[in-house]
């Protein structure tokens, strides 16, 4: 009875006049519970990140060190290796570059790089790239369209390249310039346990080149045309490459070739670039001199994550090669674009058959992730008469490669 | 025993009685809130932006509004207004500004001093904008931002327009001014430390400081155009959020989400496009006047504001989803994108320094921020009336007049955004007047009851006749007696001894839409103390 009352009187006494009266008894109320607002587990193991700079560690690097995921060639295995970047203000801006990576299946990748893209104010570039390679099993099917895919063999590739490159901008989307380069090749047994060596399997009369190794000095010019609304994820525009690169073998003089690598992409974007369609042409072209011939590895190669997606990688190799590629994408939301795309192609021994007759095509969806609007990772299913694929690469379809001599070469 | 069972429920019937709340007291309507309680005692408190994006983005944060529960705004006086204090102050809706005091915004009297150099003290470098923080020759702290590369007067503009939107609409904000000067003004402090593009902190040289000012552009007489930001008055404790109330200060007792302060903004946001309002961009300082220390609320930041991303133009994408939107996936996916959303169909003019801001395809009730604000999801068709009313109030010249403080260089991107916010302006009487009764403004005037039809009064369809029913209101009980004898909205003078009176007006049939306006009648004197809206 004596707590009905206390309530009651309580009660009572709570009761307010006044709203102000009302509004600073909340007041007194809180100020005697008052206590500082703490973070959550969560909360406070993204201020550790974030007080570390340690996502800015991961992107940047720290000190110029960093690790870098991924980078060699497709087929590779999960790739991962230290990188050490340094920008200096010498001669407009100059970046140096050096690092290495290393792959689950072994293959290795050192390479180092010193380039001045801002001379003469941004109108003069000039680089200069050294890449050693070791990778230790490239399938090999044979030569030719008509290559069967049971015939799967793998040699290794192991390379050491110099190329210096100087280009120059005459106006504002043109880039010309020149490069020169020199290439120490060896091709070895492949260490795959579940194919056979190709030197067991073709014969040198079919894979040229593979029973003597030998160098190439290599040279030739570039032109680029660039007006791509956003090089990093492109809505809107073109991108033109022309390189003519002639390769001298310095050792054995059996294999003097040209090659041509041209390739239109073009991008069209509607309603706001929410929807893009892209499409690629391109071709490469070889050219062996009179009595002379060109080895199987540095042949045009088609097939995997790069071109014909529904394939192998390295699924073809023949003298020429031809691919189109063309993709629908749209926004999901803003981490995430999905596409449709078709692919065709082909490689043929000669010239004249630079045509659309005899493609071979797929055609798949994908997905692209974006982070602060471009893409960082995706996400390709492919299908095609040999089967399907699945794809998750850590760089876009139409991969721009640096233009010259350096990347004028079948497996980049 | 027995004794006892029926003595408590009639105890317990006397304190109902004692304890009842009256809906009105004597000092009701409150104009300003209470002289706050000493918060000296909050401390400084960070939060993490990435949590904050994932935290909203993946928890239902906050005592939301439901089909079947809802929570009026609880920062109001008894006519839904917010009351002058930490958070808000009336202004431009109930004392029109000036043009002149538009274009000014709070301030204009502390802009850095043109006499002397400027030092930078401190260096923010990462990111694609960089800023600093600087002191003048009257050594006033300044905060410095530029605009990106691609898009001059972008950020720096969208700053300058909405700061001052966002004061003349009530709430607490810095004061910035837009500054040209040469790279020669500025002198670097010793030892400042900074972190350069390779994650290093080291001491900022006079070259980095060169390269930073590279990355911004230049004026065509070669100098660089920046807003700077005078520091805000008082000690900052860390940003608000938009739920909750903050653990250590006495005077935060109502939850932010239940704030009409904070669920109106949505609307203020929608109009000017500030995707980015969220905690991140708002600073709590503890200030102190006539001896009392208390937590004043600021909105800080309006980079991202108008077409303005700013480090680069807004994507069509702002305003129209969240950043982290899953909703739309299923059917973006399944119709290979032929269901193009709305928002995708904006078509910008192409002005480099007015970005991604158009009228055509803004929705107000379809907009959103970048990622679920609890306030904003919170907010009711009285809510969204509140600000609507204060958007619709600002005329076509004093909109224009406000743009102008951007100083674009191009009158066609200055008349452009002027125009876009007037046509967005009107988008939002027309959404948000429809769905309440938009009258306000209530007063008693020569035995009248008087008040603003704003619907008419902006051109809006209202063509229907207002009806009227007057009762007795026993503010205790909050029993109406209907006065059958009432005429129009005139004031009966039969209260049969009640001080209070109510007036239940509607628009033609439609009932749902209504206000109950109620007057306390003190001798021969009505004054209005309560406004009801229903919907």
């Amino acid at each position: 009875m004596a707590n009905a009352f206390m309530l009651i009187f309580g009660l009572v006494c709570e009761a307010q006049e006044t709203r102000t009266a009302e509004i600073e008894q909340q007041q007194d109320k809180k100020l005697a519970q008052a206590k500082p607002d703490e973070p959550g587990k969560v909360e406070k193991a993204l201020d550790y990140i974030k007080d570390g700079d340690i996502l800015e560690r991961l992107t940047s690097g720290y000190h110029g060190w960093n690790l870098r995921l991924g980078g060699l060639v497709q087929g590779s295995g999960f790739a991962l290796g230290p990188e050490y970047r340094l920008h200096t203000d010498l001669l407009g801006g100059s970046n140096f570059l050096v690092g290495g990576q290393v792959s689950t299946k072994l293959y290795q990748k050192y390479y180092t790089g010193w380039a001045m893209p801002d001379l003469a104010h941004g109108r003069i570039s000039f680089d200069v790239n050294g890449v050693h390679r070791n990778y230790s099993q490239i399938d090999y099917f044979g030569p030719g369209p008509r290559s069967s895919r049971d015939a799967r063999t793998d040699y290794r590739l192991e390379d050491t390249t110099v190329d210096a490159s100087l280009g120059v901008k005459p106006m504002k989307h043109l880039h010309l310039g020149g490069s020169v380069g020199y290439l120490w090749m060896n091709i070895g047994r492949g260490s795959s346990d579940s194919f056979p060596s190709t030197d067991q399997v073709f014969p040198p009369s079919i894979a040229i080149g593979i029973d003597h190794q030998t160098n190439f000095l290599r040279y030739g010019p570039y032109a680029q045309l660039d007006y791509l609304d956003n090089p990093g994820n492109p809505g809107k525009g073109g991108l033109y490459t022309f390189e003519y690169t002639w390769y001298q073998d310095q050792k054995l003089h059996l294999h003097d070739f040209q090659r041509i690598d041209a390739e239109i992409q073009q991008y069209f974007g509607f309603f706001n670039k929410t929807r893009v369609l892209a499409f690629r042409a391109k071709t490469t072209l070889t050219d062996a001199g009179t009595g002379q011939t060109i080895p199987f590895y540095m042949q045009p190669i088609l097939g995997g994550s790069e071109d014909l997606r529904g394939f192998l990688p390295f699924r073809f190799y023949d003298q020429n090669s031809l691919v189109l590629n063309a993709e629908y994408r749209w926004h999901l939301m803003s981490i995430l674009d999905m596409a449709l795309f078709a692919d065709g192609g082909k490689v043929f021994p000669r010239r004249g058959e630079l045509n659309f007759s005899h493609l071979q095509g797929d055609g798949g969806i994908g997905f692209r992730f974006n982070y602060e609007g471009r893409p960082f990772m995706r996400i390709d299913i492919a299908g095609s008469h040999e089967g399907f694929q699945f794809w998750i690469k850590f760089n876009d379809i139409f991969v721009r490669h640096p233009v010259g001599t350096a990347s004028a070469q079948p497996i980049y | 025993m027995k004794k006892t069972f029926l003595i408590l429920p009639l105890l317990l019937a006397m304190a109902a009685r004692l304890t009842a709340a009256d809906k009105f007291y004597s000092d009701d309507p409150l104009q300003n809130e209470p002289r706050p309680r000493d918060a000296s005692g909050v401390t400084n408190r960070q939060l993490n932006d990435y949590y904050d994006l994932l935290e909203n983005s993946f928890k239902k944060r906050g005592e939301r509004n439901t089909k079947k529960v809802t929570i009026r705004a609880r920062d109001v006086n008894t006519l839904g207004e917010p009351m002058d204090g930490a958070w808000y102050t009336h202004r431009h809706y109930w004392s029109p500004m000036t043009e002149e005091q538009l274009q000014l915004g709070i301030g204009g009297k502390n802009p850095p001093s043109a006499e002397g150099s400027w030092t930078v003290i401190s260096a923010k470098s990462e990111g694609i904008t960089p800023g600093f923080v600087m002191k003048d020759s009257k050594n006033d702290e300044y905060f410095v931002k530029f605009d990106p590369l691609s898009n001059p007067e972008l950020a720096t503009g969208a700053e300058m327009i909405c700061s001052r939107f966002f004061y003349a609409l009530g709430y607490h904000v810095p004061d910035y001014y837009l500054v040209h000067f040469t790279p020669q003004k500025l002198v670097l402090q010793k030892g400042v430390i900074f972190r350069d593009a390779i994650a290093r902190r080291r001491v900022m040289t006079r070259q980095d400081l060169d390269s930073l000012l590279a990355r911004v552009p230049r004026t065509s007489d070669g100098r660089i155009r920046a807003i700077v930001s005078v520091d805000l008055r008082g000690k900052p404790v860390g940003p608000f959020k938009y739920f909750g109330t903050r653990g250590d200060d006495p005077n935060d007792i109502v939850l932010h989400e239940h704030r009409r302060v904070l669920r109106g903004l949505d609307v203020f946001a929608a109009w000017l496009d500030h995707n980015d309002a969220r905690s991140i961009n708002s600073l709590d300082t503890l200030v102190s006047d006539n001896g009392t220390t208390y937590v004043r609320h600021h909105l800080i930041d309006f980079g991202s504001t108008l077409g303005s991303l700013s480090t680069s133009a807004k994507t069509a994408r702002s305003g129209g989803e969240y950043y982290l939107d899953f909703k739309p996936v299923p059917k973006q996916a399944f119709t290979f994108g032929f269901a193009v959303p709305h928002w995708a169909h904006a078509h910008y003019p192409g002005y480099s320094s007015v970005g991604g801001f158009e009228a055509a395809t803004f929705e107000p009730d379809k907009w959103l921020p970048d990622y679920p604000n609890p306030s904003f999801l919170n907010r009711l068709p009285d809510d969204e009336f509140w600000a609507a009313k204060q958007v619709m109030a600002f005329t076509n010249e004093q909109i224009r007049a406000i743009v102008k403080a951007a100083e674009f260089s191009d009158p066609a991107a200055e008349r452009y955004v002027a125009d876009t916010l007037i046509a967005r302006r009107d988008k939002i009487g027309k959404v948000y007047f429809a769905k309440v009764l938009p009258l306000d403004r209530f007063a008693v005037d020569n035995g009248q009851l008087v008040f603003h039809d704003l619907a008419q009064e902006h051109g809006l369809e209202a063509n229907a006749p207002l009806h009227v029913t007057w009762a007795q209101f026993n503010n205790q009980t909050n029993e109406k007696t209907t006065i059958p004898s009432a005429q129009g909205f005139h004031v009966p003078q039969d209260t049969a001894g009640n001080s209070y009176l109510s007036a239940n007006i509607w628009r033609g049939d439609d009932t749902a839409k209504a206000i109950t306006v109620f007057l306390r009648i003190t001798g021969s004197q009505a004054e209005v103390v309560g406004v009801d809206r229903t919907w």
